[in-house]
């Protein structure tokens, strides 16, 4: 079965977990710089200091008695969201607001002070980075633009685009759906939809189990839709790629209602799903780029 | 491998002996002869360099049942007359398993003479029937049947006679020697309808004997099990012993009428061994004291299971809890069997999936709730032993010896993976560990590939070949083709 003349097509198309990681992440990305990708603090000190737009921070955590001095110093926002600086896949990451009576509420329910501070120390005991030692990172909400609503109307959508070299490459929507609990990641039940990167058209949409040309919850139609600011949101990931030391990489972009394009996150090993969800293989995108030749083989 | 069942050779080095037998005739007269057994090759004994020297004697040779049978004839015998035999014995000790639970029942008789009463070997005798009752009335199981009858021949005092003793005047003189010890044994294996016969052969030693040796075999599941109870083997043949027949007869026959005498000429050959024909070999470690056997067996197989999972995550593109901790798990293991090991496993393994889910809804810290998980997981191994202790189950009274540490480890790995990717792909990621565990075991249980990398430790080369190809391999894993074959479809 191995043999057959799917597997040979696939074989010709398709990058693999061994051909991603010999080729491109060893090749492009120095195990030293992973550092720089890797956690989202120091992630974010790059693109300060490159002047890429992201979301502000409001605040680090380091160690467990810091907690109540950054804790007092956030108290002037409406609105936090807090991140451990190595976590994976969305794992630790909090978002609350103030309600009108200037209590901290995290989806539609009061939370306590105690209940975030145990969070916070939750997350420096290391539990969502892999039992290492870890930062809070907290930094403002994303306030996320209309065009999600023509959408998917819960959750913040985010882009992912694929650079080598500082080229885009490949890249995709992340949108949640009704069983991913406003997570967008693929294989927390989000949807994955195809990006067209010449016209910046939306094409289908991947669930893990079909591909749909509308949302499969909310029925409204992805196929043909028109990604606003698509030029910006190119640009944007090509700085991104330049101000980091990492010539293969995986830019997480959103879309602010007020800002516009923001740097979420920078992977060193992004995902190969991505290849799924646009029915397309990164190896044959990659050998058909005139810039990009003799990279796979 | 018969069910239930298996026998494994001691990874002792090979000896070689040198043997002559000696046969001194005188007569005066007209035809004399002489017969002996002589050794034949099987599986764990080699005889080569085969020669004799007589003087005018005719040599002649039959394969008889119980063994090859050598014959010296000649008419007219004059005088002192030597007849010698020489050849050259190497041979490997042998050890059998037998299965706990195998009962009498189901054993296959093969011959009805193994059961039935013979001359020497009277298991219908009264007494001998007396005694099987009083021994094994309780039972049909017969790993405990023959304990108990090895144990009470094992207790008769020893004497060093070399006349024949039956298995009746054996039990009522309450001492024998190896001959008497050996029907006894197998008088008792017969009443209680265990298949058996005696061996008849030789103990090689360096130095000049008359001494053969007598011992008891049992026909369990295809296997003919060697025992000693007067040297104490158990299940075992030492490499030393040299089988020359099978069944109650003479070693050596000759004609009346001539004055005979013989005796067995014995070196052993010092430098004989597989590690004196390869340069460098691991087998002399273990016998030198240096290292145990286990350990060695270990350290040398764990690179091979190694390649193995390597083979299957980047290959076939299977998940594992870790790198090294199948294997190492499968180590812990063998202290207390696979199947039961298994059940042990899964045991924690649902200790800690069940723990997790309160300790995390109540928001415990990473650190404390791990520990409360292992607590759980010391509890239930303690209720175990203890539920061992008091059902007389040695198995699961052992199961205090069982590594802890391991299974600490491999706890807090899946309470990890838990909380990483989910109690479902956790519990798939799971089930690949299991797989390639039980793999891993049937490796470290390999008798061929133990001795292999014993005798060949620059094998290890070959799987840093394999590596270092594996390294830098670029293909789709198996589970890849599935995983895409949307793109095509």
């Amino acid at each position: 079965m191995f043999f057959s003349k799917k597997n040979r097509k696939l074989e010709q198309k398709i990058c693999g977990i061994n051909q991603r990681n010999v080729e491109l992440v060893y090749v492009f990305n120095q195990r030293k710089d992973y550092k720089w990708a890797d956690d989202k603090v120091n992630a974010k000190t790059i693109l300060h200091q490159n002047n890429i737009a992201c979301a502000e921070t409001y605040g680090v955590i380091e160690r467990i008695g810091d907690i109540y001095s950054v804790w007092k110093e956030v108290q002037k926002y409406d609105c936090l969201a807090i991140k451990p600086a190595n976590g994976s896949g969305g794992g630790g990451i909090k978002i609350i607001r103030k309600n009108n009576d200037g209590k901290w509420m995290q989806g539609g329910k009061i939370i306590y002070e105690e209940n975030i501070f145990q969070h916070f120390a939750t997350i420096i005991m290391g539990i969502y980075s892999l039992g290492g030692r870890d930062r809070v990172l907290i930094e403002r909400c994303i306030d996320p633009h209309p065009f999600f609503q023509e959408i998917y109307p819960i959750g913040v959508p985010d882009f992912r685009v694929i650079l080598l070299k500082d080229i885009p490459i490949m890249s995709m929507l992340r949108v949640p759906t009704d069983r991913s609990d406003g997570k967008a990641n693929l294989h927390q039940g989000g949807l994955g939809i195809g990006i067209d990167m010449s016209t910046g058209l939306l094409t289908t949409g991947f669930d893990g189990n079909n591909y749909y040309d509308f949302h499969p919850d909310s029925h409204l139609l992805i196929k043909g839709k028109e990604i606003p600011f698509w030029d910006e949101l190119l640009e944007l990931s090509i700085h991104t790629s330049r101000a980091f030391p990492l010539q293969y990489l995986g830019v997480d972009i959103v879309l602010d209602k007020h800002i516009g394009p923001m740097i979420m996150e920078v992977n060193v090993r992004p995902g190969l799903g991505i290849q799924i969800v646009n029915q397309q293989g990164l190896k044959e995108t990659i050998q058909s780029h005139p810039l990009l030749q003799g990279i796979l083989h | 491998m018969t069910k239930g069942y298996f026998s494994s050779e001691q990874f002792i080095p090979e000896s070689s002996y040198d043997v002559k037998f000696d046969f001194h005739v005188k007569g005066e007269q007209e035809t004399a002869f002489v017969k002996a057994y002589l050794p034949q090759s099987n599986a764990r004994q080699n005889i080569t360099q085969e020669g004799f020297f007589s003087n005018q004697f005719t040599f002649s040779n039959s394969n008889l049942n119980e063994g090859r049978m050598g014959e010296w004839r000649k008419q007219n015998v004059k005088g002192e007359q030597n007849i010698s035999y020489h050849f050259n014995y190497s041979g490997e000790a042998l050890k059998y398993q037998i299965d706990p639970k195998l009962k009498i029942k189901d054993l296959h008789i093969l011959e009805e003479s193994f059961i039935s009463p013979s001359l020497h070997i009277q298991s219908e005798d009264d007494a001998i029937q007396i005694l099987s009752q009083k021994l094994n009335r309780h039972t049909d199981n017969v790993l405990f049947s023959i304990k108990n009858i090895y144990r009470y021949v094992n207790q008769i005092p020893s004497n060093e006679t070399s006349d024949l003793t039956d298995a009746v005047t054996a039990l009522q003189q309450n001492e024998a020697s190896c001959n008497g010890k050996s029907r006894l044994f197998v008088a008792l294996c017969r009443a209680k309808g265990i298949p058996s016969r005696v061996v008849g052969g030789i103990i090689l030693e360096t130095g000049k004997k008359k001494t053969s040796h007598l011992w008891a075999e049992v026909f369990l599941n295809g296997h003919w099990v060697p025992f000693d109870a007067l040297n104490q083997h158990f299940a075992y043949l030492p490499q030393n012993y040299m089988q020359l027949y099978y069944g109650d007869h003479f070693l050596i026959k000759r004609s009346k009428n001539i004055e005979f005498d013989y005796v067995f000429d014995i070196e052993k050959k010092e430098e004989f061994s597989r590690a004196a024909m390869i340069p460098f070999t691991l087998w002399s470690l273990p016998t030198k004291g240096e290292i145990p056997m286990e350990l060695l067996k270990v350290i040398l197989l764990l690179p091979l299971c190694s390649l193995i999972i390597a083979l299957f995550r980047n290959v076939i593109g299977i998940k594992t809890f870790g790198i090294f901790l199948p294997a190492i798990i499968t180590i812990s293991l063998e202290s207390v069997g696979l199947m039961f090991g298994i059940v042990l496993y899964l045991g924690v393994v649902s200790i800690v999936g069940l723990l997790h889910f309160p300790l995390t809804r109540w928001g415990l810290l990473y650190t404390p709730k791990l520990v409360i998980i292992l607590i759980g997981v010391v509890v239930g191994l303690l209720g175990l032993t203890h539920l061992g202790i008091e059902t007389n189950n040695i198995a699961l009274s052992s199961v205090i010896f069982f590594p802890i540490v391991i299974l600490s480890i491999a706890a807090e790995k899946f309470a990890k993976i838990i909380l990483e990717e989910g109690i479902k792909d956790a519990l798939k990621i799971q089930g690949q560990t299991l797989a390639i565990i039980i793999l891993c075991y049937g490796v470290y249980q390999s008798n061929f590939l133990t001795g292999f990398f014993l005798t060949f430790p620059e094998s290890l080369a070959i799987i840093v070949s394999i590596m270092l190809l594996l390294g830098r391999w670029i293909g789709l894993r198996v589970t890849e083709y599935k995983r895409f074959s949307w793109i095509i479809n």
